[in-house]
């Protein structure tokens, strides 16, 4: 097993990871300045990891005060493959479902989220990368 | 939809995910106050979650400056069901590498760890659950 720090770029050998039907593991700092985490679904668009979080959740509001977020992504077959991805999180909304229905497409074949928003938005989180740790 | 809950006890769907081979995020904060997470091979004793760290690691240096630690374990059968755990970490020598031993048997099958002849080589880091928090679909 070794672990690597390739800059900003994801090694060719884990770019599988991001496309799989496998959940990232996203660490924010809550209020207190403890850690916590917690995992979503996500996407890979342009470079960025795209998520949504639930207009109540904590995780949104640690995102609002500090942008700083680790995504860990394993591999699902593997114990002891994965890849960490150090960045900074811009926080938008989901206009229209379309990060939505970009995750219902990866994780459930569906063209469209099966289910109503309860909420009056839906932000949409999307992660500039700024360090790359990984482990085979 | 799934939704969120606090919970007191680890609920009975995650038994296999915590006795398997399965892996342990494990979320720190840096000197800077930034997150940090990865997955480590675990034991869960029925209380504490334990893992070890190299000796003099940054993640050890981390969790020694600030135990304050976060831990999910998710259900790779489901993509909806996960626990986190939040609490504080303790971290003590790996005395005669004991719980090295007790991973390399459940994640490798075999008696002895096969990474080190030094004694002092890990540290455990023990974490004392303080808030559990479970998905369930």
């Amino acid at each position: 097993m070794a672990v690597r720090q390739s800059g900003s770029t994801i090694p060719d050998e884990f770019t599988d990871l991001l496309t799989a039907k496998t959940v990232a593991i996203i660490a924010t700092i809550g209020p207190s300045g403890a850690p916590q985490a917690s995992p979503v679904w996500f996407v890979w668009e342009d470079g960025r990891i795209r998520f949504r979080v639930s207009s109540t959740y904590q995780k949104y509001k640690n995102l609002q005060r500090d942008q700083r977020l680790s995504v860990t992504i394993v591999d699902p077959a593997r114990t002891d493959r994965y890849i960490e991805l150090r960045g900074v999180a811009t926080v938008g909304v989901d206009h229209n479902d379309e990060l939505g229905n970009a995750l219902a497409r990866k994780y459930l074949d569906l063209d469209k989220l099966p289910w109503e928003n309860r909420h009056e938005f839906t932000p949409a989180i999307s992660v500039s990368i700024e360090r790359v740790i990984s482990m085979t | 939809m799934a939704s969120l809950k606090v919970v007191t006890t680890i609920p009975d769907t995650f038994a296999s995910a915590l006795a398997g081979r399965s892996l342990l995020t494990v979320a720190t904060t840096a000197a800077d106050g930034a997150p940090q997470s990865s997955p480590v091979w675990f034991i869960w004793d029925g209380e504490t979650f334990k893992f070890v760290v190299d000796n003099g690691g940054k993640k050890a240096r981390d969790i020694q400056r600030d135990p304050r630690i976060s831990v999910s374990l998710f259900d790779l059968n489901s993509p909806i069901n996960y626990i986190e755990v939040r609490g504080k970490a303790t971290v003590a020598i790996d005395r005669d590498n004991a719980i090295a031993d007790q991973l390399a048997r459940k994640y490798l099958s075999i008696e002895r760890q096969p990474w080190t002849t030094a004694e002092d080589a890990f540290l455990v880091v023990t974490v004392h659950p303080e808030r559990t928090i479970v998905q369930v679909e």
